[in-house]
């Protein structure tokens, strides 16, 4: 049995926002610990690196009750008992709450704290953008997560601004949603958790630049979008690829969006180039390994 | 079935032919006879178009009959996507003295991630039956190429076509032939007015559309191209050590009803790990991969089946 997964699972507060102090170790529900957690599945990829983690975790009622009502965002890494960096790291996006007979589940997925609307005057051949109208209690919450919408032909600039308004009203906390599984016993609770990789989170805020100012290469592109939208990056590693891009950006494309479309070029010679996130919180830019053969 | 078009055939350097169709694959039949103590009868190299786009073909396999000191050899090179257009393609013997003639021939249709069906099989003897069985299923081409050594009349078996027009060398012939494929191996076969020595290889050309091989079990090795690290999954590996962004080495592949390693392929293949995914209480890892790292090309879901 020496395969089966017996490390530990690290829940922490968010590493970015910061908005409380949270730390707990949970060992597999084999050591006879109480809280722990059990059944747990990672995965990982080449694009994007760390990818989905999802687990079970049983415990005291206070304690699945604050995981549920505090969770979502948290730091989740996963350690082998061989010690090493963490096989697992990301972010937790969806607690649910399992009483048997009813469930509720929080998303973070559905969460925006900053938003504004692209739209056209009536007449007007020209995209305009509505006031950025961020929620600053959502932002310290949960890290900034931009949302742009689009509602076409409008009367007047007023519109934009007040369908923004209340639109971010609707968003910026994360809604309870409640189920009821017919047939199913009640019983105490426990809680499901899912995380994702951080590279997730790439596609939380916007990229723009405004100027067209010639060209430069993926990797100069993928730098300064990297450093400056993506908050849940705590290091890079670019590595240089010179497949060049225009240097113009003015279509509220997601950081995340602009990542993976430079990762898709490839770079001069037809290689293959991969964007992915790996242990502590670093993003990586390189070319995917090369086809050799295998040592003998 | 594949379908097998556009045949050539020579000695040395041949004018090739290949067809625009996305499936397709060239391949050689060499057979021949060294009968200078020493000599190889095989090819050292088969090249497409050496002068200009020089790519060179792969050797899937042959088998040799050995007698007294002269050696017979009845092999079969490939070359998977080869570039439409008329080709010189040029087979260098191994050793100048020996006699062989190829056979080429387009194959179009072909499952060209995972071309055959098994390795190649080979049969030899003095007689006047050459006869060799070729593990196939119902929607494979069966390709056979018959090296006899004496110049004697010979007759393609039931069922099999002619590929080409016999060549005679300096000992002996060569003739090949082509049959569909029937579940679980066809009988190539040919008779002869009189006995001699023959050696016969044959091996089955899977279609585009058979998805049964592509279940791929991974008893093989996983390697790690930038740290040189060999492991054997499910054996010693830890599933969350399988790392995406590496490379699997396949050394077998089977049907999606076979539990055991009983169809081993010897031409291995390699996959690129796109995602790796485990589970407590499961010692081995989900795995997805492709070939030759192109996005988005998925060809197989790798699962483990049977017992490593």
């Amino acid at each position: 049995m020496a395969n089966i997964f017996t490390g530990t699972l690290e829940i922490s507060h968010d590493p970015i926002a910061l908005w409380e102090s949270y730390a707990i170790t949970l060992p597999p529900q084999e050591f006879l610990h109480s809280p722990s957690y059990i059944d747990i599945e990672g995965s990982e990829r080449a694009e994007d690196g760390f990818w989905r983690l999802k687990t079970r975790i049983d415990g005291p009622e206070k304690f699945i009750e604050e995981m549920f009502s505090n969770g979502l965002g948290r730091h989740v890494e996963a350690r082998d008992p061989d010690g090493g960096e963490p096989i697992w790291e990301g972010k937790l996006f969806k607690v649910t709450m399992d009483y048997g007979a009813e469930t509720i589940s929080k998303d973070l997925t559905d969460v925006f704290n900053a938003l504004w609307i692209r739209y056209r005057i009536t007449g007007s051949t020209t995209t305009a953008r509505s006031i950025v109208y961020p929620n600053a209690a959502s932002i310290a919450r949960y890290g900034r997560k931009e949302k742009v919408l689009n509602i076409g032909e409008i009367p007047h600039a007023g519109v934009a601004d007040q369908c923004a308004q209340i639109f971010l009203d609707m968003i910026q906390t994360p809604k309870p949603f409640p189920e009821h599984r017919e047939g199913q016993k009640m019983h105490s609770p426990f809680v499901t958790i899912e995380a994702r990789g951080y590279s997730e989170c790439w596609g939380w805020q916007m990229y723009n630049q405004t100027i067209n100012t010639g060209t430069y290469t993926t990797s100069e592109l993928i730098e300064d979008v990297v450093s400056s939208k993506c908050a849940y990056v705590k290091s890079y590693k670019i590595d240089a690829n010179s497949t060049s891009v225009q240097e113009e950006l003015d279509n509220d494309r997601d950081a995340g969006d602009l990542i993976r479309s430079c990762a898709k070029m490839g770079d001069p010679s037809g290689n293959r180039w991969l964007a992915r996130m790996e242990a502590g919180m670093a993003f990586r830019f390189k070319s995917a390994a090369p086809a050799t053969l295998p040592p003998t | 079935m594949p379908t097998e078009t556009n045949v050539a055939q020579g000695s040395g350097t041949v004018s090739v032919t290949i067809p625009a169709n996305p499936y397709r694959m060239l391949v050689c039949r060499s057979g021949g006879s060294a009968t200078t103590p020493g000599d190889e009868p095989s090819l050292s190299s088969c090249v497409l178009d050496p002068t200009g786009l020089n790519i060179p073909f792969t050797r899937l396999g042959g088998h040799y009959r050995v007698v007294s000191l002269s050696k017979t050899l009845s092999e079969m090179w490939y070359l998977l996507d080869p570039p439409p257009g008329t080709y010189n393609c040029v087979a260098t013997p191994t050793d100048a003295g020996t006699s062989v003639g190829q056979y080429y021939s387009t194959l179009i249709n072909v499952d060209t991630a995972n071309p055959f069906r098994s390795a190649i099989a080979g049969a030899d003897a003095s007689s006047d039956a050459p006869s060799v069985n070729a593990s196939s299923m119902p929607t494979d081409l069966v390709l056979d190429l018959l090296y006899f050594h004496t110049v004697t009349t010979l007759t393609v078996g039931a069922g099999q076509t002619l590929t080409g027009t016999e060549q005679h060398l300096t000992a002996g012939k060569i003739k090949a032939s082509y049959e569909s494929g029937a579940a679980p191996t066809v009988t190539m076969s040919w008779s002869s007015s009189a006995a001699n020595d023959w050696t016969l290889s044959a091996v089955s050309v899977i279609h585009k559309s058979d998805t049964r091989v592509r279940i791929v079990k991974y008893h093989t090795c996983i390697w790690d191209p930038e740290r040189r690290i060999v492991d054997q999954v499910g054996g010693f590996v830890k599933p969350w050590r399988v790392k995406p962004d590496n490379f699997c080495h396949f050394q077998g592949r089977e049907t999606p009803t076979a539990t055991e390693y009983s169809n081993l392929n010897d031409n291995p293949a390699i996959e690129y790990i796109e995602e790796v995914g485990w589970k407590s209480g499961v010692s081995i890892p989900t795995m997805r991969g492709n070939r030759n790292q192109l996005p988005d090309v998925r060809i197989a879901n790798l699962t483990k089946r049977g017992t490593l």
